[in-house]
């Protein structure tokens, strides 16, 4: 397979953007375009051998695209996400009348999203992940409502605040380590005398996308506004950009860092439970499986804590850490495209199937027997031996504690999903409606399968007796959960709530404070400024007609002496003549 | 005389003549104007590319006589004097096809037409000028030209923005031009060299040499609109857009940025002034200058007039570049002056394209109008976003090597400047963009004419949209061999590698 295919895997989304922004562009062609927008991408993922490289002097700075296994890894569950969220979308978006700015903005989203993984230096890396995070506003604010117009607003509003981190570190590490180039950045950031502060800047820069506490903000409120496809894709791929991110950059393989692993394992299993109560408590189902994603990326940053910790663990960690986030991403995103199946589910028996799977892609993400989870839920446990000293001993039963929230968090999802199907009024099943439903089957199936392949194919060790019986045993967190969480969590309405978007809707209160504060005292107070300015001009020359009055008479006078004149001028003469001579 | 040194003095000839020969010109005589214009913008345009050609085998051009009090008058091309002739010519051709189009129906076309092509002689001239006093005359030659241009409406608004540059301009010119007759009678007569010619002078000048610096800049700081002596930028806004579009990006603020390059590098070399400690005060004042135009531009709901904020802070970000030592900084520098000068025009043509077909001049009615201008609406996208600095657009390539820059030469606190001006660059940009794209129109477009085919007129649409794919291109192949961010590297490395 010719390296070109990477050149390929990303023109073909660019060049969907401006196929859907034409408007001749026929609409079957835009659907055709987003429903295979990935599939260049997935076939580089699957055929193209690690360590193939792209000479590309012209672009950028001028180093070529490249990748490695870590990369193949996440392009892997990326595109298959984007592949099934595009094919979703493309149903989806049947009765929308926007759906080529839709397109447009997805098609790019992805583009950047790939990008990532085939960079191998630092602007490249920091394109691709600005052409995505910019490209994703149009998906978030799409429906054009309200909530989706302030839910915007925090976002951009991170996604700023999250780049000028991202660059600021880059930089940073770029000035440090003298060399632009991505394999050699976790070493540059081990040596550089700031150290702490690039990786501060990277940590939470990255975490907002990543979802980490405490930028995670926007997720909760992002999420249920943007159309289901998107959330999908948010959530499950986008957010996992965060955590490439902090893999490549962070210097996890260069030195021990206790002190960032024990924050990072506290912070995590902050999140972890912390965003699972606040899921619990939400009644919008997609709201729940934002803080759904927020709490599983903390048990993510958990790991990385883990890898920071021990330098000789890092290869297992990143291995371990990137199978987790294809498991989570793959049954992330068939949740959430779940929630959109549920509202196509006209019959009866077709609510029950959707309650089916969803039931199955929540065990997946839980980790319940015989799914994918379960095998990233016992990787990452093994891991707990190279967390720092006081964490060693307990990662073990937290990850079950953690399981446990999760699990509630599912149960009022499903709760949720069925509380929207059994009120929602019959209607005709139109063909967008099926094609909703079938391509979110398939996405059920995919979530079902693709882990138990990727490991058998080297992702990660399986030990023996995975798919024994004893595995419903260990799995007792999960069932704990499940009937805790069906005697509590039925109700509508849980108290004590925790608001969609918790800190951040103080974010949005502090911001337009701020705003208002600006435009009301600030600005004009300024504007007089330069108004000082013009008005100098005008009192140094206040106007023709006014000019200076004693200039006037001074040379009034000089005219009345022009005789006067004469005389000096003719004197001067003479005396100058004369000493000449 | 042969060809090397005639081709400076042509290169100005072929828009000082078409200037002349417009002048002469009857108002109806649209047709032969137009051909003028569009010949000599093409003419120039294809003697700068032959000179760049030449300059890529090594061949030298000059142009040299004496003129008055031992001064001569030096025209010469080098590496520097390219990224700006470059500019001006490639963007006058632009401008012009615009402007014609602009001002179909206005009055005085030749008039505007003549001062325009003399305007574009005058920047050329400034990026030519190979020693300090042709700088000077080219310098002022361009306050002048522009004058007319800036009050080309005759309303009383722009009669007092007129006063206002005409003030603010003189006044700078009157410090420049004291500056280089005080260096004239300390060392007599100086050409710009690279790396500096005044390292070698008695030690015993060097207080003299901090005053000229102080002059000159303060003088050029005029032009480049540094605060607090950028006043009147913002009020120029209400010269026709076409006039905006060359004075934001290739001419005036241009000639202001580019003499304050041609001070520090050539004049005095960045080793030279930092060594006299003239550097920081400037690093400091274009600090300030690009945080103070962009919390300024936030607030303006007139499009053109939050655009020239923006160029307040933007071009700034040459100065700053240039105040920094290392040959990172120097890039960064220099490579924006190109930058800033392609998004900026684009920029100024997207309101222009606005003002003149839909009567929207104003930030607050800009709802929807993504939908009735995609195209328009696409190039302006780019534009801001590449003022932001996100990437692939050229602006980022500006930004990235600045913020290294200011690292490597131990200013990191220059790269929060960048990081706040990121910010406030998002703040006022994005909501634009925000209202274009993602809010429905208030009502229908107060058309000026029929709409054709096109969703403005091509004369007006093409050049916008041209400048914005180059916005983009010039960071997405920021590698290739004849990028702005090449020339800008190969300036720099004979700076830094005398």
């Amino acid at each position: 397979m010719s390296p070109l295919w990477i050149l390929a895997a990303l023109l073909y989304p660019l060049a969907g953007v401006i196929a859907a922004m034409v408007p001749r562009t026929p609409s079957v062609v835009v659907r055709f375009w987003m429903a295979t927008l990935a599939l260049p991408a997935l076939a580089v993922a699957l055929a193209l051998p690690t360590g193939t490289s792209l000479e590309t002097a012209y672009l950028l700075l001028g180093n070529p695209l490249a990748w490695t296994d870590l990369s193949r890894l996440f392009l892997l569950f990326t595109s298959i996400l984007w592949s099934i969220a595009g094919l979703y979308a493309c149903f989806y978006t049947m009765p929308d009348p926007r759906f080529r700015g839709y397109a447009a903005c997805f098609l790019a989203s992805f583009a950047g999203n790939a990008g990532l993984f085939f960079s191998t230096d630092i602007p490249q890396f920091y394109t691709f992940f600005a052409v995505m995070t910019f490209s994703a506003y149009g998906l978030v604010v799409h429906t054009r409502t309200p909530e989706a117009v302030r839910a915007g607003q925090l976002y951009i509003g991170m996604a700023v605040l999250g780049e000028m981190m991202v660059l600021s570190g880059l930089i940073w590490l770029a000035y440090s380590g003298g060399s632009l180039l991505l394999s050699d950045a976790p070493a540059a950031v081990a040596a550089s005398p700031h150290r702490t502060w690039i990786i501060a800047l990277l940590l939470f820069g990255f975490g907002v996308k990543a979802g980490l506490l405490p930028v995670h903000v926007w997720l909760p409120l992002a999420h249920p506004v943007a159309p289901t496809p998107a959330s999908a894709v948010l959530s499950g791929a986008m957010i996992k950009a965060g955590l490439f991110g902090w893999l490549v950059f962070l210097p996890g393989g260069v030195g021990a860092y206790p002190g960032w692993g024990s924050l990072l394992l506290g912070g995590g299993l902050l999140a972890a439970l912390g965003a699972a109560f606040a899921g619990m408590t939400q009644t919008h189902p997609k709201a729940n499986l934002a803080y759904s994603s927020i709490s599983q990326m903390g048990v993510l940053t958990m790991g990385l804590g883990m890898g920071l910790n021990n330098p000789e663990a890092w290869e297992l960690v990143t291995g371990v850490l990137a199978f987790y986030a294809l498991n989570h991403a793959l049954a992330k995103g068939s949740l959430f495209l779940a929630v959109g199946a549920a509202h196509a589910a006209s019959r009866e028996i077709t609510r029950r199937w959707v309650l089916v799977g969803s039931l199955l892609a929540a065990l997946v993400l839980v980790g319940g027997p015989w799914t994918g989870g379960s095998l990233s839920k016992a990787a990452l446990k093994k891991l707990g031996s190279h967390a720092p000293e006081i964490w060693s001993g307990h990662v073990g039963w937290l990850l079950a504690v953690s399981a446990f929230a999760t699990t509630l968090l599912l149960v009022r999802f499903l709760f949720l999903q069925w509380e929207s199907m059994k009120h929602a009024s019959a209607h005709s099943s139109s063909q967008a409606d099926q094609g909703v439903l079938w391509t979110w089957g398939g996405s059920v199936l995919i979530c079902l399968g693709v882990p138990w392949l990727v490991a058998w194919h080297g992702g990660i060790p399986i030990k023996s007796g995975a798919m024994g019986l004893d595995q419903v045993l260990k799995a007792w967190p999960i069932l704990l959960g499940a009937v805790v969480g069906y005697g509590w969590l039925r109700r509508s309405v849980i108290r004590p709530s925790i608001p969609a978007g918790d800190l951040g809707l103080w974010v949005l209160a502090g911001s337009s404070a701020v705003a208002r504060w600006w435009v009301g005292s600030v600005a004009p107070r300024m504007e007089s400024v330069d108004l000082y300015s013009d008005r100098a001009v005008e009192m140094l020359v206040p106007d023709e007609r006014a000019a200076p009055t004693w200039l006037d008479g001074a040379d009034r006078t000089l005219r009345g002496l022009a005789w006067a004149g004469s005389a000096i001028m003719t004197l001067s003469f003479l005396l100058w003549w004369s000493t000449g001579s | 005389m042969n060809l090397h040194e005639w081709l400076p003095l042509l290169i100005l000839g072929s828009s000082l003549l078409t200037g002349i020969c417009i002048f002469f010109l009857a108002e109806e005589q649209r047709g032969l104007r137009t051909f003028l214009n569009l010949a000599g913008a093409f003419i120039k345009l294809a003697l700068v590319v032959y000179m760049v050609v030449g300059m890529a085998r090594g061949e030298t051009y000059e142009t040299r006589f004496p003129i008055v009090l031992g001064f001569d008058f030096v025209l010469k091309a080098d590496s520097l004097s390219l990224l700006l002739v470059g500019l001006s010519s490639g963007l006058w051709l632009l401008t012009t096809v615009y402007a014609i189009g602009y001002l179909e129906h206005w009055k005085n076309r030749s008039r505007f037409f003549g001062f325009f092509s003399f305007c574009v002689t005058a920047s050329v001239g400034v990026a030519l000028a190979g020693n300090p006093i042709t700088f000077f005359i080219f310098y002022e030659f361009l306050t002048l030209s522009t004058y007319p241009l800036v009050i080309h409406r005759g309303s009383v608004e722009a009669l007092r923005a007129g006063r206002t540059y005409l003030w603010y301009t003189m006044a700078g010119g009157a410090l420049v031009f004291t500056g280089v007759v005080w260096l004239h009678v300390l060392v007599g007569s100086v050409d710009f060299r690279e790396a500096g010619v005044l390292a070698v002078v008695d030690p015993s000048l060097y207080p003299s040499l901090t005053l000229i610096f102080a002059l000159l800049i303060c003088g050029l700081g005029v032009k480049a609109a540094l605060v607090p002596l950028h006043g009147w930028l913002p009020v120029a806004m209400v010269a026709p857009a076409p006039v905006s579009a060359l004075l934001h990006a290739v001419a005036v603020v241009k000639a202001g940025a580019f003499g304050i390059v041609r001070v520090v590098y050539d004049l005095f070399g960045v080793q030279f002034a930092d060594q006299l400690g003239l550097l920081t005060p400037l690093t400091i004042a274009a600090s300030i200058t690009i945080l103070y135009g962009s919390l300024r531009a936030l607030t303006q709901d007139d499009l053109k007039k939050r655009l020239a904020y923006s160029t307040v802070s933007q071009v700034s970000y040459i100065a700053l570049g240039v105040s920094m030592i290392g040959a990172t900084a120097t890039i960064g520098g220099l490579v924006h002056l190109v930058h800033q000068g392609i998004m900026k025009i684009t920029l100024f043509f997207c309101a222009g394209i606005f003002a003149e077909t839909v009567h929207v001049k104003a930030i607050s009615n800009m709802n929807g109008i993504g939908r009735r201008f995609p195209l328009t609406m696409g190039a302006f996208t780019i534009g801001a976003l590449g003022m932001i600095g996100v990437p692939p657009v050229a602006g980022f390539i500006s930004k990235w090597y600045l913020g290294l820059g200011a690292m490597a030469s131990g200013q990191p606190w220059v790269l929060l400047v960048l990081l706040g001006s990121t910010a406030l660059n998002a703040g006022y940009f994005l909501p634009v963009l925000y209202r274009a794209w993602f809010r429905d129109p208030d009502g229908p477009w107060h058309e000026e004419g029929p709409v054709g085919r096109l969703e403005a007129p091509w004369m007006l649409l093409v050049p916008c949209l041209i400048t914005g794919l180059l916005s983009l291109l010039t960071g997405v192949f920021a590698g290739a061999d004849w990028s702005p961010l090449s020339l800008a590297r190969i300036i720099a490395m004979k700076e830094y590698l005398p």
